[in-house]
C-alpha cells in the first residue's frame, strides 16, 4: 500500500497518472508504474472474471481485442455504451472501474484532484459521481483542467520561477501549443491578494513532427521541425519577460530541438518532464488539506469574479467572511454553515466584483425569528447556484440542542450575480 | 446589522450528559450556553476529566482540552475553568466573557442564600417560572440568615411573586408580594402587589380592599393612569400567527426537558 492519503490524478484520452503527497519529504511523488514510466495506459480488459488495467489490458488487445476497450475518458464523458466480451457496459462505470483498480493501492484517500484537459459541469459532475462511488465524499473531490494545475504547480516552486510570466509549452505527435501563467489586473482589490490565469498564447501544427515522434530516422525533417519550433519560441517569447519554461507531453521525449533549447534556456530555466498536472492536481490536495488561503488566486473564464461575504466571526476574529469565494466555479460553490446569531437585526450580505469597486449590498430581514437568550439562536446557511448569476440564499433555525426545538423559521433570498461573462476578459 | 458567529464543525455523536438535569449536549456551543446560563451550577459534574476526554474525542478539539486538564491538574477554581473553557472555544466575544467573568467574582463572594437566589433569578430570566418559585420557595421556607437582610428576604418574595404573575397566579402572585413589600416598603413591589390584587379580585373587594388606606389609593390612582397608557399602545386584537407562537412557545415551557430536574438537581 502507498503511504500518501493526498492525491493528484492526471486523467487523459490515452494515459492516467497519480502523484501522492509524501509527508516526510513535504513533496508530491509520482506513482512509478515502471523503471522511469508514470503513465498508466487508460485502458482496461477482462479475462475469465478477472479485471486487468493498463499495461496488463494493453497485453491482452494482443491477444483478443474483444476483451479489451478503450477511449474510455471520451466514451464516459458521451455516456456512452460499450462493448466488452460479450457484455455492454456503460462507458462511465468502466471508466469507475478504471479508476478503482488504479487507486487500489492506496488505502485511505484524504483527498483526491482530478486534472483533465478540459473541465465542465458534466465533467465534475461525472468525476465526483465516480468518486462517491468509490467512496470518497464529494467534498473531499475537485476537477480541474491542465492550465489551472499548471498554475497550481508553479505555486509551490520557487518565487523567482514565476516572478514574470510563465511558460508551458505542450508538444504530441502533431501539435505544439504554449500557455503563459500571468498575473491578472484588477479593479477591486483591497486584501492586495494577487490572481493569476492562464492563457493559451499561441498553437501550431508541425508536421515533421509526426516522423520524429514515429522514431524515423529523419535528420532532415528533425532539422527542419527543431528549426520551426525555435521560430514558434521566438514568436511567443517576444517582448515578454519570462521567468521559466515548461515542456511537457509525449512530443519531447526525443531530443529533437537542440537548437531551439538554446532559445528557451537563453536567460530562464527550462524543464521537461511529463508529471506537472499530476503535480499540480496534488499540490491543489494539499492546499484544501491545508486549508491554504494564501497563495495565488487562479481565475479563468468559468470562475467566478465575484465574491459573496457575510459578517461574521470566525474562531474568534470578526470579519467578511466569503460564503462564495472568487475563484470558485459557480457549479461547485454551494455550501452550507452553521451559525449563531449575536443579535436579530437585518443581516447584509457583500457581494464584491474584482471587476468594479462598487459594492452590491443585500439585506435579509430576519423578522418572525424566535426570542431567545443570547448565544442560543443557531441557524443553517445554504447557498445553491440555481444556475451562473442566481445564487439561492437561505438561513433557517435549526434549533440548539436539547435547550431550543427548531422554531420552523426560514428564509431565503435569491441574489442575482452580474455574471462571469466579459468581467473575465477586462481584467487581462 | 445582525453579525453571525462560525459554529465548530464538530457535532458529537455521543453527546456529553449533565446527569442531574438529564440534559444532553452534543456540541462546544451549547456546553458554552449551558455554563454561562448556569453559573451557579459549576461544580465537579461539569470541572472533570470525562469533560475533557469528550471535547477531545467527541469534539476534536484537542488544544481546549488540553488546556482544561491543565487547569484541573492545577486544581483551578470554577472561574478560572469556565474563563478557560470560554476563551479556548472562540464563541464568546470579549466583552461578555469578561462580563461573565465579573458574575463569577460576584458569585464567590455571595452568601450561600445569594447564590440560591441567583440560581433562581436565571431561572426566572430563562422564562422557566415553575422551577423559579420552587427556588424562592426553598429560601423562605429554610431558616433566615439574619446577615442578609430583610430587604433580601423582600426581594426574594418580589421575585416569586414576579414568577406567579408570569403564571397568570395572581393570588398567590399577591400574597408574595404582600410579604415583599411588607419587608422592605419599596413603591415598585406595593404597585405589584395592587396590580395582583387588581387581577384576583373582583372590582368591589379591590375597592373594598384599597379604602380607607391613602398610600394604597395614591398607589391604585397611579397603577390606574399607566395601565391606561399601556392598553391604549397595545393592540388588542392579537393576530392568529401570534397566538399560536404563544401557545407552543407555553407548551414547549411546561414540557421542556430539566425545568423541574434543575430544582431538584
Amino acid at each position: 500500500m502507498e503511504r500518501g492519503s493526498i492525491l493528484g490524478y492526471d486523467l487523459n484520452e490515452k494515459y492516467c497518472q497519480i502523484s501522492y503527497y509524501n509527508e516526510a519529504k513535504n513533496e508530491p511523488e509520482t506513482l512509478e508504474v515502471s523503471s522511469d514510466n508514470y503513465q498508466i495506459p487508460l485502458s482496461l480488459g477482462k479475462m475469465d472474471g478477472q479485471w486487468v488495467y493498463g499495461m496488463e489490458a494493453e497485453c491482452l488487445k494482443a491477444v483478443d481485442d474483444s476483451l479489451f476497450v478503450e477511449d474510455l475518458f471520451v466514451n464516459a464523458f458521451y455516456h456512452r455504451k460499450v462493448s466488452l466480451g460479450r457484455k455492454v457496459y456503460d462507458a462511465v462505470w468502466l471508466l469507475a472501474k478504471f479508476i478503482k483498480l488504479t487507486l487500489e493501492r492506496f488505502d485511505e484517500i484524504e483527498y483526491l484532484t482530478f486534472s483533465t484537459p478540459f473541465t465542465s459541469v458534466d465533467m465534475s459532475k461525472m468525476l465526483k459521481s465516480i468518486g462517491r462511488h468509490l467512496g470518497i465524499p464529494k467534498d473531499k473531490i475537485y476537477v480541474q483542467d491542465y492550465k489551472e494545475s499548471f498554475c497550481q504547480y508553479m505555486f509551490y516552486q520557487p518565487k523567482e520561477l514565476w516572478q514574470y510570466e510563465s511558460a508551458l509549452i505542450f508538444c504530441d505527435a502533431q501539435k505544439i501549443k504554449a500557455f503563459m501563467l500571468k498575473r491578472l489586473h484588477v479593479v477591486n482589490n483591497r486584501d492586495k491578494e494577487v490572481f493569476v490565469t492562464v492563457d493559451e498564447v499561441a498553437k501550431a501544427h508541425i508536421k515533421e513532427l509526426e516522423a520524429i515522434h514515429l522514431l524515423l530516422d529523419d535528420e532532415e525533417k528533425a532539422r527542419s521541425a527543431d528549426e520551426t519550433f525555435k521560430a514558434f519560441i521566438q514568436s511567443v517569447f517576444e517582448k515578454k519577460v519570462i521567468s521559466s519554461v515548461y515542456l511537457t507531453g509525449e512530443g519531447f521525449e526525443n531530443n529533437w530541438y537542440p537548437n531551439s533549447l538554446k532559445v528557451l534556456c537563453n536567460g530562464r530555466r527550462a524543464f521537461v518532464g511529463n508529471n506537472l498536472h499530476s503535480k499540480g492536481a496534488c499540490y491543489t490536495s494539499v492546499r484544501v488539506c491545508r486549508d491554504d488561503n494564501e497563495g495565488p488566486v487562479y481565475l479563468d473564464e468559468s470562475k467566478m469574479t465575484q465574491q459573496i461575504s457575510l459578517r461574521m466571526r470566525v474562531n474568534g476574529k470578526e470579519g467578511w467572511y466569503p460564503v462564495v469565494s472568487w475563484g470558485t466555479r459557480w457549479y461547485e460553490a454551494d455550501g452550507e454553515w452553521e451559525v449563531l446569531l449575536e443579535d436579530d437585526s437585518d443581516l447584509e450580505v457583500h457581494i464584491e466584483s474584482l471587476a468594479g469597486e462598487e459594492l452590491q449590498v443585500e439585506r435579509i430581514s430576519l423578522k418572525g425569528l424566535p426570542e431567545r437568550s443570547d448565544y442560543s439562536l443557531r441557524l443553517k446557511i445554504e447557498i445553491m447556484f440555481l444556475e451562473e448569476r442566481l445564487c439561492r440564499l437561505t438561513l433557517k433555525d435549526i434549533g440548539f440542542g436539547d435547550f431550543y426545538p427548531p422554531s420552523g423559521f426560514s428564509v431565503t433570498k435569491d441574489i442575482h450575480l452580474g455574471g462571469i461573462n466579459g468581467q473575465f476578459n477586462s481584467m487581462s | 446589522m445582525g453579525s453571525l458567529i462560525l459554529c465548530h464543525n464538530k457535532r458529537a455523536q455521543q453527546p456529553y450528559e449533565i446527569g442531574r438535569i438529564h440534559l444532553r449536549i452534543y456540541t462546544i456551543e451549547e456546553l458554552c450556553y449551558y455554563v454561562c446560563n448556569n453559573l451557579y451550577l459549576i461544580d465537579h459534574t461539569i470541572m472533570n476529566r470525562q469533560l475533557c476526554e469528550w471535547i477531545s474525542t467527541e469534539l476534536h478539539l484537542d488544544a481546549l482540552a488540553e488546556k482544561l486538564r491543565e487547569e484541573l491538574s492545577k486544581n483551578c477554581s470554577e472561574e478560572q475553568f469556565v474563563i478557560s473553557l470560554l476563551r479556548g472555544s472562540y464563541i464568546y466575544a470579549q466583552s461578555e466573557i469578561n462580563k461573565i467573568q465579573g458574575l463569577l467574582e460576584n458569585l464567590r463572594n455571595q452568601r450561600e442564600v445569594e447564590k440560591i437566589k441567583f440560581k433562581g433569578d436565571t431561572l426566572l430570566r430563562s422564562g422557566e417560572y415553575s422551577a423559579a418559585i420552587l427556588v424562592y420557595q426553598s429560601i423562605v421556607n429554610a431558616e433566615w440568615d439574619d446577615s442578609a437582610g430583610k430587604r433580601f428576604y423582600g426581594h426574594v418574595y418580589g421575585c416569586m411573586g414576579s414568577s406567579y404573575g408570569h403564571l397568570f397566579l395572581y393570588e398567590e402572585a399577591l400574597a408574595a408580594y404582600k410579604e415583599a413589600y411588607y419587608l422592605c416598603e419599596e413603591p415598585d413591589m406595593l404597585k405589584a402587589y395592587l396590580y395582583c390584587c387588581y387581577q384576583a379580585y373582583t372590582r368591589k373587594d379591590y375597592t373594598k380592599m384599597l379604602s380607607g388606606n391613602p398610600l394604597f389609593l395614591s398607589m391604585a390612582s397611579k397603577l390606574k393612569e399607566e395601565m391606561k397608557e399601556v392598553h391604549e399602545k397595545i393592540d388588542p386584537d392579537v393576530p392568529e400567527e401570534k397566538l399560536s407562537q404563544w401557545k407552543n412557545d407555553y407548551r414547549r415551557l411546561d414540557s421542556r426537558k430539566g425545568m423541574k430536574s434543575t430544582v431538584n438537581g
